[in-house]
């Protein structure tokens, strides 16, 4: 049951938990109406919400992986939606022992019954038959915990992935973006009530190791000769190393910017706030429920989730068992001076009903057209952006952030719509592809950019 | 008075700040102890290694062993005679956790030189089922490598798979891109900072006695497989998708 419908009920949560009081009366009414809209995601007006989370389409193939890679473009018939392709990516090809064995757990979950505990070991392989002594390389991994865990997942340094969004989630502090990592592709947007917006896609993993080596020579007469001690820090491009222990760039992923533009564009962080931890441990909350009473005081601003709707629910479920016999009531208390007056009147709105209802928002899917690569092959890029609501979206960008082993074919970005395609170094050894999309993206339609990349 | 003393100091308290700064950031990354090396007797940073992934000998682990010109590559496993015995370019297939012993005449550079270096196979890869003869780890053998184990030196090479994030411009082993370090310095751990280490490669002057080698001289009796000639599979390549 959920017992949040109050905040989806008022736009603006800002003006509501600004008065704690407020919040609780309803908050007790939801709970007496046992609504069941769901809770809205409420983020302040005007700022940008990350999503860091991939788009994916759902895999209808068995033999694709867990949603976030995929390397094969599917041959389409026709110019169907992202959201009805079903890429399949036989980025593994399972043998047939791996596949039963990943039926067989599927089988008892869905009879409702633990899953199996069984997990295919790295180690174990089957032999080939033209081959006793040649194994299957890897096989997917299943853990009844986690489910199915890619190769590109366990070993990422065979692989070359590019796409979705890396590290820090790409979101906007200040007018400038940020997190913006090497591999990330992202699609921004402005929808129609002029927010900004950003959506990571998926993740690419093409199968493309690549070695060096550290010499050192020892000798009789070692000590008289000169070796220059040359560290790879002197040769890594001054970016790449850098940007992974340079102080800037620790400042950056730790600084409180960073974290506070999180703590407003996204609501998961306002769950570590002290008002939900303080709000079950406090001796006025215990001291209540042994009167009976079921009360959550706030100190401030405050999302309603599910969960703390659930197990305010609960605890008012609780409440109501242990003193069945004292009626069990709801007060809300502030430590605010504050005078709450509200007037009810009858009266009439009139406005132009909104028959779109659905929220627009950009799917972004990429692909590659081959799952391994050596040094020197091209990999061809697909990337396919859908609006997926009943509005026009505006401002259109894709933004690539290629990985330092792509280095992107100048004049080979294509697209089926309007636009201009930028590039620009990334300071890593390779560049940021930037296409930006003339006019809108009206309603429901799609577009597709493609280039090609070399693989160093 | 006091207060120009301060200003003056100021530049100076932040540069201070900064190199502190600098030097923790730095000590961050090497403040872990790594108790194998290139010193490490041979065969036992493999051993500690499959203690640590686990029991890997099903599978074999191709491996393309090149040298300068051209010659004659034999793999040993044990005592006796080679496993297996191929010419340069060689693939050969090795357990991981194992040493082997390699021989290295018949040189079109060296035409009278005979040279027995060691390979540790410390890892293994995961590439994609059919892929494997796709992708060996390479063991190349540069002309300045046998010219310095010829005259009498031991030459290490850590051979690491690159970590995609922080890649190189330029292919780091075929491009020759030296990556030295000082003989009192730990190039394992060097190659651990910059990858996964894969196989660790001792080439010196050294050459097998009938009296005085151990036979663990010549390997710890892994499985050898030569993959001479075998066809590549097709690589996959899908048609792109038509954008209208």
């Amino acid at each position: 049951m959920t017992s949040n419908c109050v905040i989806s009920n008022f736009c603006d949560a800002n003006k509501i938990f600004r008065f704690p009081l407020t919040a609780i009366a309803v908050s007790a009414l939801s709970f007496l109406s046992a609504c069941s809209t769901p809770s809205a995601f409420i983020s302040a007006s005007g700022q940008f919400q990350a999503d860091a989370t991939a788009q994916n389409s759902t895999a209808a193939d068995e033999a694709s992986l867990s949603g976030d890679w995929f390397t094969f473009a599917p041959k389409l018939e026709s110019a169907a939606s992202v959201e009805n392709e079903a890429p399949t990516a036989g980025f593994v090809r399972l043998d047939s022992e791996a596949s039963s064995i990943r039926k067989a757990v599927l089988t008892r979950n869905s009879a409702g019954e633990p899953p199996a505990a069984k997990i295919v070991p790295l180690s174990h392989q089957v032999a080939r038959n033209d081959c006793p002594t040649c194994f299957t390389p890897a096989e997917v991994r299943i853990d009844p915990a986690l489910g199915r865990i890619s190769p590109a997942d366990l070993y990422p340094d065979e692989y070359l992935a590019d796409g979705g969004d890396r590290r820090l989630p790409v979101h906007y502090f200040a007018g400038d973006r940020q997190g913006f990592d090497t591999e990330d592709t992202v699609a921004e947007y402005t929808d129609h009530n002029g927010k900004s917006h950003v959506r990571a896609s998926n993740r690419v993993a093409i199968y493309s190791p690549r070695f060096g080596s550290v010499r050192v020579i020892e000798g009789a007469d070692s000590g008289t000769q000169v070796h220059h001690a040359v560290k790879t820090t002197e040769f890594a491009a001054v970016g790449s190393l850098e940007r992974d222990e340079g102080i800037q760039q620790s400042v950056k992923e730790d600084g409180f910017a960073a974290f506070g533009s999180r703590r407003r564009a996204d609501g998961a962080e306002a769950k570590k706030n002290s008002i939900h931890s303080s709000g079950t441990s406090r001796l006025q909350q215990n001291d209540k429920i042994d009167h009976g009473l079921q009360a959550q005081a706030t100190d401030g601003m405050a999302i309603l989730e599910r969960q703390q709707g659930a197990e305010f629910h609960q605890k008012l479920a609780n409440a109501a068992i242990w003193s069945r016999d004292l009626f069990p009531k709801l007060s809300g208390a502030t430590s605010q001076a504050t005078e709450t007056k509200a007037r009810v009147t009858a009266h009439a709105t009139i406005g132009i009903e909104e028959k779109r209802a659905e929220k627009s928002e950009i799917h972004i899917v990429k692909l590659a057209d081959r799952e391994t690569a050596e040094a020197g092959d091209i990999i061809h890029f697909t990337i396919r952006f859908i609006n997926t609501g009943d509005y026009d979206l505006h401002d259109v960008r894709v933004v690539d952030n290629l990985t330092p082993r792509l280095h992107f074919i100048s004049g080979s970005a294509k697209t089926n719509r309007n636009g201009d395609v930028l590039t620009q170094p990334n300071g890593e050894g390779s560049e940021i592809l930037t296409f930006v999309l003339d006019g809108v993206l009206p309603a429901h339609e799609s577009g597709a950019i493609e280039f090609d990349v070399r693989v160093k | 008075m006091a207060h120009q003393i301060a200003c003056s100091l100021r530049p100076a308290a932040a540069f201070l700040l900064t190199a502190l700064l600098a030097v923790s950031v730095n000590a961050q990354s090497s403040d872990y102890y790594q108790p194998l090396n290139q010193r490490t007797p041979l065969g036992q940073t493999a051993g500690w290694l499959t203690h640590v992934h686990g029991d890997q000998s099903r599978w074999l682990q191709p491996v393309l062993i090149e040298v300068p010109g051209g010659g004659e590559v034999s793999v040993y496993s044990g005592p006796g005679e080679p496993r297996a015995i191929a010419a340069s370019p060689a693939m050969v297939a090795v357990n991981v956790g194992h040493t082997y012993r390699l021989r290295l005449d018949g040189m079109a550079e060296f035409p009278d030189a005979e040279l027995y270096p060691s390979i540790e196979i410390l890892d293994r890869l995961h590439p994609p089922a059919g892929n494997e003869n796709r992708y060996p780890i390479p063991v190349p053998f540069s002309r300045g490598d046998i010219q310095q184990a010829l005259a009498g030196r031991l030459v290490t090479r850590v051979i690491y798979l690159e970590q995609p994030q922080l890649a190189q411009q330029l292919d780091p082993l075929k491009r020759e891109i030296p990556q030295s370090v000082l003989p009192s310095e730990n190039a394992l751990q060097e190659a651990d900072r910059l990858g996964r280490p894969m196989i660790i490669v001792r080439i010196g002057g050294r050459r097998p006695s009938r009296f005085q080698t151990s036979s663990m001289f010549f390997g710890t009796g892994g499985a050898v497989q030569v993959r001479p000639g075998e066809e590549q599979p097709p690589r996959v390549t899908r048609t792109a998708l038509t954008v209208r």
